[in-house]
């Protein structure tokens, strides 16, 4: 009777790559260039793509792994989709060419920037509850043309960082020239303003005002950023008659950010700027004024996700300004402890703070001091501490104004802030 | 859309040519000219390219009498600047790739006419009857998609769909003739 004979594993696994190979064999390659192997994969961009390091090195990651192999249309194919996901405004293509050695092969992806881009820039979106002067918010949408134009579209309502609650949008437009080294931005706003009891009491309210502001900002060097333009407001006054009042200023400023690697895990950042408004007659101005603004910081990450943050701004007001223009400590980026209208209801036109901050794992201790104040006037400098915690931008502090007697602390709530 | 409607114009009426191997009908041409254009510009690339051929006979009042399609994939050596065609149309339960490579163009569009064959014994050998010749460029695969074997039926349900917008297509019939004067 016949038995049946097991047939050894190696032999059954050699048969079976016999097989297989046959059957490749039978099959021909779709692409015949797959006979050949990928030399380089390079990219190529008409345009720099708005990507992160992180994502454009995790596609180059992908794209080298095929560096030696031989060529496959369906894994180039699946990381022209995976480039379309990140470069969402972006057409994308491959090609392959002739390597610089024989039966090798180079693929370029070339990238062409195309069509509207939506861009919402995290950075621009703002959103706070501050338990003295509830909430607060902003955003900044990028409306791309397919060029190096886009439409900007924000709305916000803030109760933060002026002594109005200003609740308006804005719309406007901009186009970068050589490179992105000039940007070229015209800029319209409309406001409608509510006030505290504490500054209504004094003339010089307004309840709406819009302005216009084209500028051109350039890229000096990649740490050296220079901006100027016009602003022109006009402001609808409230008291003593409603009328309208124009405020047209010539603004500039000028931005140093440089940044130093000391050393495994640890980098600094250091930024400096200096913005000047400053609002005459000969422009047509009711208002006649100049604000100096001056600020100095230093980032300090070392390792074990520890920051430290320095923080010094002063200003100076002379002349008679608008309210919007005055000098106001007391919100979520200055003397967090405090109520900017128990500080200075009706802000001031001198201003100096300075704040240190020690970040751990999203733990924040900070500790604020500043004085704002009127010039000739006697001056009192204000100091708080707070503590926090931030969590992808995300962020939840509690700060205590540093007085004798009773102390109410703050609270702070929101994103990007 | 124009200039492609005005080469499709272009080349309708161009002489296909019928030849008769025993029961079998094939065509011959010497004006395709498939392989121009943006074709051309995908295949050297490096890209991939398909065509879905059909070709059918019509009688004298244009209706159908009996028809066959072939899908190929077109591909350019980038080294040995040829082309290579694989043809990809399943034929019942059995399912083997014919494939060519290291031809020049014409020589590639005249290997997917000669794999046409239209069977001629449904055909009335003694009336008269015209030969069409259809042709479709497809985009580039998308991404992660496998060419399958494509069946008869589906190739020939896609031709009686219009051709879509940005798709090329070539159209070539051949004049009048009979099967019996046929050599």
């Amino acid at each position: 009777m016949p038995r049946n004979i097991p047939m050894p594993r190696p032999l059954r696994f050699g048969l079976l790559a016999c097989l297989v190979a046959i059957a490749h064999a039978q099959t021909p390659e779709l692409n015949v260039n797959s006979k050949y192997i990928v030399e380089a994969v390079e990219f190529r961009y008409t345009k720099k793509p708005n990507v992160t390091p992180k994502q454009v090195l995790e596609i180059q990651r992908m794209a080298n792994l095929e560096v030696g192999q031989h060529f496959v249309q369906d894994r180039f194919e699946g990381l022209v989709k995976r480039l379309k996901t990140e470069y969402h405004a972006y057409k994308v293509s491959h090609r392959i060419e002739k390597g610089t050695q024989p039966d090798h092969v180079k693929v370029i992806f070339e990238l062409e920037r195309d069509g509207f881009e939506i861009n919402a820039k995290t950075s621009d979106l703002k959103l706070l509850y501050h338990s003295k002067n509830n909430f607060s918010f902003g955003t900044t949408l990028e409306i791309g043309m397919g060029g190096e134009g886009a439409l900007i579209a924000g709305l916000l309502t803030d109760n933060d960082l002026t002594l109005e609650r200003a609740s308006g949008i804005r719309g406007g437009y901009r186009y970068d020239l050589m490179n992105r080294r000039v940007r070229l931005a015209v800029v319209g706003e409309t406001f409608r303003t509510q006030w505290d009891p504490a500054t209504r009491s004094d003339a010089g309210l307004y309840r709406r005002r819009q302005s216009l502001e084209p500028s051109v900002t350039i890229q000096v060097f990649s740490s050296l950023r220079l901006k100027a333009g016009v602003n022109l407001q006009r402001i609808e006054t409230q008291f003593p008659v409603a009328r309208f009042e124009s405020t047209h200023a010539l603004i500039s400023s000028l931005r140093y950010e440089q940044g130093w690697e000391l050393g495994t895990n640890t980098r600094t950042l250091v930024g400096a700027g200096y913005d000047l408004r400053a609002a005459a007659r000969t422009l047509g101005s009711d208002f006649v004024y100049a604000r100096h603004g001056f600020d100095v910081g230093q980032t300090l990450t070392l390792p074990g996700k520890q920051t430290v943050i320095l923080a010094v701004t002063a200003g100076t007001l002379s002349g008679q300004a608008p309210l919007f223009e005055r000098f106001v400590l007391g919100n979520s980026q200055t003397l967090r402890g405090w109520n900017r209208f128990e500080v200075a209801p009706l802000g001031g036109n001198r201003m100096a703070h300075g704040s240190a901050e020690y970040r751990i794992r999203g733990v924040r201790l900070l500790y604020d001091r500043g004085v704002v104040w009127n010039s000739g006037q006697p001056s009192k400098v204000r100091q708080s501490v707070g503590a926090g915690y931030t969590k992808a931008g995300l962020t939840c502090m509690v700060a205590f104004p540093l007085r004798e007697g009773h102390t109410i602390p703050i609270l702070l709530l929101g994103y990007n802030f | 859309m124009i200039s492609t409607l005005a080469f499709c114009v272009g080349l309708w009426g161009d002489e296909l040519r019928p030849r008769l191997f025993g029961d079998t009908l094939r065509v011959g041409s010497g004006n395709l000219r498939l392989l121009a254009g943006r074709p051309l510009d995908q295949l050297k690339n490096g890209a991939t390219v398909t065509f879905d051929f059909q070709l059918t006979a019509l009688n004298e009042t244009r209706l159908t009498q009996a028809r066959t399609a072939e899908r190929f994939v077109f591909s350019y050596d980038l080294w040995a600047e040829r082309f290579s065609v694989v043809q990809l149309t399943a034929r019942e339960a059995k399912y083997a790739r014919a494939s060519s490579s290291n031809l020049v163009a014409d020589a590639a569009e005249q290997w997917c006419l000669e794999r046409l064959a239209l069977s001629t014994t449904t055909l009335d050998r003694a009336r008269p009857l015209r030969l069409r010749l259809e042709m479709r460029a497809d985009e580039p695969r998308r991404a992660g998609q496998s060419e399958p074997p494509i069946s008869l039926a589906t190739l020939i349900d896609l031709f009686s769909r219009p051709a879509r917008r940005e798709q090329r297509f070539w159209v070539l019939e051949s004049s009048p003739f009979r099967l019996d004067t046929l050599k």
